[in-house]
């Protein structure tokens, strides 16, 4: 059954009741645009040190500790979540960059984050970046799966003309062909919106009306005859491409408002921002000549306005999006700050203007790293790969404000409990499982409704795995 | 064939297995899972090596693997015989080898390979097979015929069962993505042949437009043209003037142009070697730089050239090693850095950089993945508990778990010894390296301590007398003429078309290794590895049995080009790039006397909508059309086919390239006087028009059809439409509608003559072209070389519209 049939079918029957999200999709599967839900994959590139945001760990007694923390020294319970709320000094525990403070993890958990749902104790079952990268966004080690954000664009694209249905600005991309990939085409856009005039508002354009509305018609012709005679495997992918992404056509002028929007004003806000980090993000980024600047925050949420104001318009499905510089095998305490400052500063604005743009009940965030930091330090003050980490998940019908899964202090993993994931059990008992990238992306398909896409059975997750309810 | 003597293994192996795989099957027994009846040449052959992959790898060996291949649990515990996954290149042979190798060893006349599998023999894995199972057959089935020398070769062009371009099909595509030019009628008849197909061929890869492409393929695999600035010059501490804007000499346009320099550095190398018919190695191993007087300049050396932008493309060889000169302490020190071909490069350096942690291994990973095909990332992929490893000391060498891929990389690592860990780029012999990694060298051997001093230079000569650099390079070209990835091993044995898929595998793993190993004995010529590649049904294939996806997988035309081919393919079939404003800019980093500007190279914004990289944020192109990009291929189409239509009709018949067959005059009917008239067809227009199509059809798309085809016909009718429309529009608003409308498409300067760059009134430089004569009588007849402003035919925006149509078509934007 095609998703368009699906869609009247649960219509009538009431099975809409199942769909997680609702009534929207069922607007009209012939419109051009798509009325949620979205995802939005953000992923910290390099692998992050959770035990800074939402796994805290302090330093172990003893001389020899298992964990060592130079700049947290006491955590605090939030909902269940162990973050970090002190530091060297006694302190409050603040993320900084060049010694400003950018974000406060007790903060964001208990205002604007304190829907997220917490995965602590994820074993990526890997050392290596390009594997844990893959593993997150797939759910696949081994075989490299279409990313989720693909799967979950590529199922709605079937049947919508979305001109940019998987906005692609992360470091795992693959599509196994189900959707093409798109970028934002930035100044361009005008140009794109009608492509057979040279700029907008000339009177005359390239061509004739005549010859515009007839070269598109002939076209479609000749895609259908192509793919007709098409008996090999590329021509057979890149012509199915084509023809899918030929569908959109005058969506694209949708584009043209998400390239003229402003930025919001930094007062939208400012009481949403953590206490302390507010002098700093609210400055602007050129104190000289403040015209041609902006306010920090509204700078950092630059990318994320992009994709947000993309699935606004309805012109994109779902987005993948990372952030470098966690790879911190040097300097660690100062280059991880720095880096998951502004990344947990970008999640925070994520959160804020979807709900400023209508998105927030519509908007799943899935918050990703390639794997974690190691417990010690390393002779040059860095930290290396660990294959324990944290994933944050956020979205409607997810049950936030709580945290899944557990680590020991010395950030081993714990399994959870086969009979009630609410529970761990340590490590060597057998009637708990290790979490891994695919449970979660077993939860997230069905969740997402991916798990029923018709070309789902090519990309089945890792077999011989039990499925965890890890999101009800 | 039947081996006579001894067993090959290492770099004998792969040399053997290339030769195995020659044009010519030696008569075989029955191979391995071979029919009697199957020829090497038959579809249904099977060669002993794709036995072995699909039914002893893929099947009958699977629970071996899993313990005998590095860093398994039989590994770890020194079991004699071993497994290569697939990961390891040319996995194939690797694994026969140790097969036959193995297989010699026996119990009672047994082989001790097959009484293992059966828990016999102390086996640390107990009973893994039945004896009563097929993979147990199969398994001894494969051993018996190593043992008697029964080996199947078959030839991999039939076994795909596909139908390839004509070598003059194949020539004109050579000629578009190799050379970006359309080639001449007689070119191609004489590529017709098989022998001037290769000459013809080989002759493409020494045209200018060929070293773009070939600076475009490398850097794709490199990325080195992320960027650099002319601030590394600072490590050497020759010229600040290049960089430091307190000093007396320095100026933006230096800067800018050092910059440039530096970041192109390790791409001119490489033109250079192959421009300089150099063997291939030196990429690696050249002990020499590549340097224009910029670069020169930054490094201490001399060059025969000024340093001015005229001379920004004089890269020369300069057999001296960079002499770096820095002051420490305030005393100055002179010493001499190792050169190793692109490997030395502060581009390549910085582009993969390093911390005291990291070790250089990023810069190992890339050695392995451009230069040995190998995939480091790929090369263990199992699950890694670090969490398990917390009380081994130093687990990179000392747990399995992590040296299984710090035994390949750590040692190639330290090749790069000597170069500083903070300050990438300085270099000191007398650097020490990290006791806790495997010491510096190559496969199994160490880096000689005398050569300690230049560690790089030792490396860069072992990596070419490796095979796999040969099947390296293979690929990394394949990726960039044929656009596709090189196929892996496939995962999901539960696909109904599995054996379909191993076999395309073991078929194009084959082809690699053979082309490779031709590479390297042809002294590493380049060229010659083009040309196989150009000749083989990866570049070629064209049709086949529409069941068979499996087999054919990565086959077919239909190559998404990417924005810089797109770019030059507009050229080459039209005359003209595309661009928006300016036809050309003076650039000296591009070309002497200034470039024809392509904007999808030069405008990174263009380049990245339509699937490019920026080497950066974005390295991987993308390989299928988005939404985005059928719009920008549109726009991009219309505006080339606007300015090229009218610009070739302003050229006399014999020399336009795209109406041979028709005139500005040529209507498909008489023009009327008024609206009520009936459309009188003109005699023999619409065959002159249908021709002309057809011609276009081969020009733009590759496609030979017929006039009177369904094709063509529906081209005629969107020139009819057209035209009509125009006709009655014009007559409908009393003769206003001849004008060209858009300023865009009137053909006003002469595009095939070489700009002047003359500064325009606010002193910016821009090329002016010469001007057509101007049309001063409307009503006098149009004649060639006037401007083309007025459209009183109709003709000219009923072919602007056609061209469009073409050059957006499916079959132009991809190849």
């Amino acid at each position: 059954m095609d998703r368009r049939n699906f869609l009247k079918l649960a219509g009538l029957s009431g099975l809409s009741l199942m769909l997680p999200w609702g009534v929207s999709s069922q607007a009209s599967a012939d419109q051009a645009t798509w009325g949620g839900p979205y995802l939005l994959h953000m992923h910290a590139g390099g692998g992050w040190d959770p035990t800074l945001l939402c796994d805290g760990k302090t330093t172990e007694p003893g001389t020899t500790p298992s964990y060592e923390n130079k700049i947290v020294t006491a955590i605090e319970n939030v909902n269940g979540i162990p973050v970090p709320s002190q530091g060297a000094g006694g302190a409050k525990f603040l993320l900084t960059t060049q010694n400003n403070p950018v974000e406060d993890p007790v903060h964001f958990f208990q205002n604007v984050g304190r829907d997220v749902l917490v995965f602590n104790g994820v074993d990526t079952e890997t050392n290596n970046h390009d594997v844990g990268v893959q593993a997150l966004a797939c759910g696949h080690n081994n075989i490299e799966l279409p990313a989720l954000a693909a799967l979950f664009a590529g199922q709605v694209a079937r049947d919508r003309q979305v001109p940019m249905a998987f906005l692609a600005s992360g470091y795992y991309n693959r599509t196994g062909d189900v959707v093409g990939i798109s970028r934002f085409p930035g100044s361009k856009i005008e140009l794109l919106a009608d492509p057979f005039k040279g700029a907008p508002g000339e009177e005359t354009g390239l061509l004739t009306d005549v010859g515009s509305r007839r070269i598109l018609e002939l076209r479609n012709q000749r895609l259908q005859s192509l793919e007709a005679q098409a008996t090999l495997p590329r021509n057979k992918r890149t012509l199915a491409a084509l023809r899918d992404a030929s569908k959109s056509g005058d969506a694209l002028n949708l584009l043209k408002s998400v390239a003229q929007g402003a930025p919001p004003p930094i007062d939208s806000f400012v009481n949403d921002l953590a206490p302390d980090t507010r002098a700093y993000l609210t400055s602007n980024t050129n104190p000289a000549n403040p015209a041609q600047g902006v306010a920090r925050f509204i700078d950092l949420g630059r990318p994320i306005e992009t994709i947000l104001r993309c699935f606004q318009a309805g012109v994109s499905v779902s987005a993948t999006w990372a952030q470098g510089g966690f790879d911190t095998h040097a300097q660690h305490d100062t280059n991880q700050t720095a880096a998951l400052g502004t990344f947990l500063a970008r999640l925070r604005y994520t959160l804020l203007r979807a709900q400023q743009l209508g998105l927030r009940d519509k908007l799943y965030v899935l918050v990703t790293s390639d794997f974690g930091r190691t417990p010690k330090y390393n002779t040059g003050n860095g930290k290396d790969h660990w294959n324990v980490t944290s994933v944050l998940l956020v979205g409607p019908g997810i049950r936030g404000g709580r945290a899944i899964g557990k680590t020991d202090e010395g950030h081993k993993v714990l399994r959870l409990s086969k009979s009630n994931v609410a529970e761990t059990v340590p490590d060597a008992d057998t009637r708990g499982a290790r979490l891994h990238a695919s449970h979660i992306h077993r939860e997230l398909r069905r969740v997402l409704g991916v798990d029923r896409a018709p070309f789902i059975g090519q990309f089945p997750l890792p077999s011989g795995e039990d499925a965890l309810p890890l999101l009800g | 064939m039947r081996r006579t003597s001894g067993f090959l293994t290492g770099r004998g192996a792969w040399i053997a297995a290339a030769l195995f795989l020659g044009p010519v099957a030696a008569a075989a027994s029955a191979g391995c899972g071979g029919d009697d009846e199957a020829g090497p040449s038959g579809p249904s052959c099977v060669s002993t090596r794709e036995y072995f992959t699909s039914q002893v790898y893929g099947r009958a060996m699977q629970a071996c693997a899993g313990c005998h291949t590095a860093g398994g649990l039989a590994d770890q515990q020194g079991a004699k015989f071993r497994m290569y996954r697939e990961t390891y290149p040319d996995f194939v042979t690797a694994n026969i080898d140790s097969i036959r190798d193995y297989a010699q060893l026996q119990v009672r006349d047994t082989p001790l390979l097959l009484v293992k599998p059966l828990g016999e023999r102390q086996h640390g894995g107990g009973r893994v097979l039945a004896k009563d199972s097929e993979e147990y057959k199969i398994l001894s089935k494969f051993v018996a015929d190593l043992r008697e020398g029964r080996e199947q070769t078959c030839d991999a062009g039939d076994q795909l069962q596909v139908q390839s371009l004509t070598l003059k099909e194949t020539a004109r595509k050579a000629s578009i993505v190799l050379a970006g030019r359309f080639a001449k009628e007689e070119e191609l008849e004489a590529a017709a042949g098989e022998e001037g197909f290769d000459k013809f061929v080989l002759a493409l890869t020494r045209e200018e437009l060929f070293y773009d492409l070939l600076r475009e393929i490398w850097n794709d695999a490199l990325l080195t043209e992320r960027g650099l600035d002319a601030g590394v010059g600072g490590t050497f501490d020759n010229a600040p003037e290049l960089y430091d804007d307190k000093n007396p000499g320095y100026t933006t346009e230096n800067r800018q142009l050092a910059t440039a320099s530096i970041t192109q550095e390790p791409m001119r190398f490489i033109e250079y070697v192959v421009r300089n018919d150099l063997p291939f190695s030196d990429v690696v191993t050249g002990n020499y730089v590549v340097a224009n007087p910029y670069v020169a300049r930054i490094y201490g050396l001399p060059h025969d050239q000024p340093m001015t932008p005229q001379s920004f493309l004089e890269w020369k060889r300069i057999e001296l090693s960079p002499v770096q000169y820095t002051t420490q302490n305030g005393a100055s020190k002179m010493t001499a850095m190792p050169t190793a071909g692109v490997l030395t490069t502060p581009a390549f350096l910085n582009r993969w950089e390093t911390t005291p942690t990291n070790k250089s291994r990023k810069r190992a990973r890339i050695v392995l993945k451009n230069f040995l095909a190998t995939d480091i990332f790929k090369f263990a992929q199992r699950p890694v508990d670090s969490t398990a490893l917390t009380s081994v000391q130093n687990p990179t060498s000392n747990s399995a778990m992590c040296s299984v891929c710090h035994k390949v990389i750590d040692p190639i690592a330290g090749g790069f010894r000597g170069f500083n860990e903070n300050q990438l780029t300085r270099f000191d012999p007398a650097d020490k390296w990290h006791d806790d990694m495997l010491p510096p060298g190559f496969n199994t051997a160490l880096t000689p301590p005398e050569s300690y001093g230049n560690a790089v230079m030792w490396l860069g000569a072992q990596i070419p007398r490796d095979p796999r650099f040969g099947v390296s390079v293979a690929q990394v070209m394949f990726r960039g003429l044929v656009g596709d990835e090189p196929l892996t091993f496939p995962q999901d044995k539960t696909t109904p078309d599995y054996e379909d898929r191993v076999r395309a595998f073991t078929l194009q793993n084959d082809w690699f290794v053979k082309v490779g190993a031709e590479f390297m004995a042809a002294k590493y010529d380049l060229r010659k590895l083009v040309l196989a590649i150009v000749r083989s049904p990866y570049f070629r294939a064209k049709s086949g049995d529409t069941t068979k996806d499996g087999l054919h997988q990565g086959l077919g035309q239909g190559r998404l080009l990417t924005p810089e081919m797109l770019g030059r393919k507009y050229r080459a079939t039209t005359g003209l790039y595309f661009f928006q404003y300016e036809a050309a800019r003076p650039d000296a980093a591009r070309a002497r006397d200034g470039f024809l500007r392509s904007d999808l190279v030069s405008d990174a914004e263009w380049r990245l909508v339509y699937g490019g990289i920026d080497s950066g944020d974005v390295t991987k192109r993308t390989d299928t059309m988005s939404p985005l990009m059928v719009a920008t291929s549109q726009y991009t189409g219309a505006l080339v086919a606007c300015r090229a239509t009218s610009y070739d009709f302003t050229k006399p018949k014999g020399d336009r390239r795209l109406f041979r067959y028709v005139d500005i005059t040529t209507t498909p009917f008489t023009i009327r006087a008024n609206a009520g008239a009936a459309l009188v067809p003109v005699p023999d227009a619409e065959a002159k028009i249908r021709e002309n199509i057809k011609y276009l059809f081969w020009r733009f798309l590759g496609e030979n059809v017929e006039a009177s085809s369904e094709e063509v016909t529906r081209a005629y009718s969107l020139f009819v439409d057209v035209w009509k429309d125009l006709e009655e529009k014009d007559l409908a608003g009393n003769g206003n509608g001849k004008g060209i409308g858009n300023y865009r498409c009137v053909a006003d300067s002469d595009w095939d003559k070489a700009p002047r760059f003359e500064p325009d009134q606010n002193g910016y430089v821009r090329a002016v072209y010469d001007k057509l004569r101007p049309r001063t009588d409307n009503k006098a007849p149009y004649e060639p070389g006037m401007r083309l402003d007025r459209d009183e035919n109709f003709t000219v925006r009923a072919w602007q519209a056609v061209v469009t149509y073409l050059i957006t078509d499916y079959r132009f934007t991809h190849e």
